[in-house]
């Protein structure tokens, strides 16, 4: 493990068993949402991690900060294990970790007024106590860009785009070093976007955090990242630093999924090739065997469904510029 | 319309607590309000019946034995020369004091083993889940007779026996709400804030997911009421003459329906009105928290 990288991310599996029956349980297969990712993430960087809808993204972003229990593999955080604690030895990590959720309406319990969901976490660990948490909630109301006279509203009081204001004010409030952003935009109008991803750039620099940035929209991802690893169901098919992930996608899927994002120009626009894939995502309950695209990939060869193809670099990319693909080739797509 | 503007120049937003809304709701609602009006007419009866009936509730009085309604005795009296209505404004705390004991012990019980059940799942649940259907698997009736029976009759054997069929309803209720709410993002939140169970539970869980659990158990307060009325009547209940239950009353009557009808008709009333009290304003409640209706 290289000094600098705060999250190491080794082999993480998690398998969801699929059951049947209410007295004897039977097992009758399994979901394989995320299956052998590795990835690192260095101290002050944002990391992206781009993929279709059921890919294992929130998988993902739930097993780091272990709401879920992976299956196998290890979770390094700051050179310490934690992919094995549980319960009570899991505390000292949540206030390292935080998460800032996709959808603003579900992540703020509606009975409580946005003062105290932002300092219900300063109680919990006991950061501040008595009058000091309502100074401290006040505090980073502001800094978030809310009114802090408006501290005993309830989120429904809210709009969009300032209740994600208050999920970002919530992760905030134990100081972490890593957020995980769990599409954090998805749920806000275009206009309200830029805001919210703004305002996560200033903290960043401010307050020195890791993000780990969850999207679908590679516009977005584009907008903040540092580096960027493109999931497919459960694996991880491309990791490259983001300018060369645009320039030079190596994956088919890469190159797929950047073939989708609008060019601002309606001339390149209209003469670019957009790759259509065929078909949908496969269910990852029994996934395809070896590699998991060749369902869905117009350069599949009989050794694409017989040996699985490792995350390793090819030619024109450098070494830090992996790609899963058997007949990885650059092709500019963007 | 105008916003308004407050001092600091920022429009206010009309702010509207789930309570208030409730009760907004509930005031309009006519039939609600003639239950509240009976409710508060029964509990009045109940706390100052010393001040109302002041006519003794047991002993022999021969000289004025059935007596048609006067004056003098509004309700008449029965055959040991008792004030009927003495009797029957005493019984009003009889009826509250079943019905409430019986509703806040199911919803501990109820919000204990749903909640249980629905927040940890897994074995805790199926164990739990298989419980709650083997209670409910009883006849209720028959079930209350017999455990009432083996308690020895009284007060106190009602409460529990009709308590011990009941609480499963509230139990399999609340735990569909737990699972419901224990999934949301709020909750996990919590959990990645480093909140433990009982923070989890109580702070979050309970109180999104009580309400119509809250509403199921207040509709069951004039079921319980008529339950203990109906064990009372069978003769399985509260069975000291002296104690003024109307299902008591009802059955100890009974005989004389033909010569003098007011003996049952009055008891018969008092225990339709109250349980009709309940159910109007159960009812109310349930429509003024309907999410739907909204």
């Amino acid at each position: 493990m290289t000094s600098e990288s705060l999250v190491d991310v080794r082999d993480l599996v998690k398998y969801f068993a699929v059951t049947r029956g209410i007295i004897v349980r039977r097992n009758v297969g399994w979901i394989k949402a995320v299956d052998g990712v590795s990835f690192t993430i260095k101290e002050g960087e944002t990391l992206g991690l781009v993929g279709e809808t059921g890919c294992g993204k929130s998988t993902t972003a739930r097993l780091l900060m272990r709401l879920l229990d992976p299956t196998s593999g290890t979770i390094r955080f700051a050179g310490q294990d934690v992919g094995a604690r549980r319960g009570s030895q899991l505390r000292p990590l949540r206030r390292q970790v935080q998460i800032i959720f996709q959808d603003p309406f579900a992540s703020l319990d509606p009975r409580m007024t946005v003062g105290e969901i932002i300092g219900e976490a300063m109680r919990i660990h006991r950061l501040a106590a008595g009058d000091a948490v309502h100074g401290r909630v006040q505090e980073i109301m502001e800094r978030v860009g809310l009114n802090p006279d408006r501290h005993d509203r309830y989120p429904h009081e809210f709009s969009g785009g300032q209740r994600q204001r208050v999920g970002v004010a919530r992760a905030l409030a134990v100081q972490p070093r890593f957020i995980i952003c769990d599409e954090p935009v998805s749920a806000l109008d275009v206009s309200i976007q830029a805001q919210v991803l703004n305002l996560l750039k200033d903290l960043q620099k401010e307050f020195g955090l890791t993000y780990l940035f969850i999207a679908h929209d590679l516009s977005v991802v584009r907008q903040v990242c540092d580096r960027v690893a493109v999931m497919y169901l459960g694996k991880i098919v491309e990791v490259a630093a983001r300018d060369d992930l645009y320039a030079l996608p190596m994956h088919p899927y890469t190159q797929a999924l950047l073939s989708a994002v609008p060019i601002p120009d309606p001339e390149k626009e209209r003469s670019r090739k957009r790759i259509v894939l065929q078909g949908d995502v496969p269910s990852p309950l029994n996934p395809p065997p070896a590699c998991r695209f060749h369902t869905r990939c117009w350069k599949a060869q009989q050794i694409c469904r017989e040996v699985e193809p490792p995350l390793e670099a090819h030619s024109p990319a450098g070494p830090d510029h992996p790609a899963a693909c058997h007949f990885a080739e650059a092709a500019q797509v963007v | 319309m105008a916003t308004v503007e407050t001092s600091a120049g920022v429009a206010a937003p009309e702010v509207r607590s789930l309570r208030g809304e409730t009760w907004r709701r509930l005031r309009r609602n006519r039939m609600a309000i003639a239950g509240i009006a009976i409710i508060a007419l029964v509990a009045l009866a109940a706390i100052f019946a010393d001040l109302i009936a002041t006519q003794p509730t047991e002993g022999f009085f021969a000289d004025q034995a059935r007596e048609s309604p006067s004056a003098r005795h509004w309700f008449g009296t029965d055959q040991l020369g008792l004030d009927l209505f003495s009797r029957v404004v005493h019984g009003t705390r009889i009826s509250l004091m079943v019905g409430f004991s019986v509703v806040a012990s199911i919803l501990l019980v109820g919000i204990v083993v749903g909640g249980a059940a629905g927040y940890f799942g897994g074995i805790a649940d199926t164990l739990l889940s298989r419980l709650i259907d083997v209670f409910l698997g009883f006849p209720f009736l028959v079930g209350t007779i017999i455990l009432v029976t083996a308690l020895g009759g009284g007060k106190m054997a009602v409460i529990v026996a009709i308590a011990f069929f009941s609480w499963p309803g509230i139990a399999r209720l609340f735990r569909g709400s737990v699972i419901s709410i224990r999934g949301s993002e709020y909750v996990e939140a919590a959990r990645a804030l480093g909140a433990g169970h009982l923070r989890m539970f109580f702070r979050h869980v309970l109180p999104n997911s009580v309400t119509p659990t809250l509403v199921y158990a207040f509709a069951l307060i004039p079921t319980t009421i008529i339950a203990e009325a109906a064990l009372s009547f069978l003769g399985f209940g509260i069975q000291n003459p002296a104690e003024p239950s109307w299902g008591l009353m009802i059955a100890r009557y009974r005989p004389l329906i033909q010569t003098e009808p007011h003996l049952v008709i009055f008891p018969g009333m008092a225990l339709t009105m109250t349980a009709m009290g309940f159910i109007l304003l159960g009812d109310g409640l349930r429509d003024a928290l309907d999410p739907r209706l909204r």
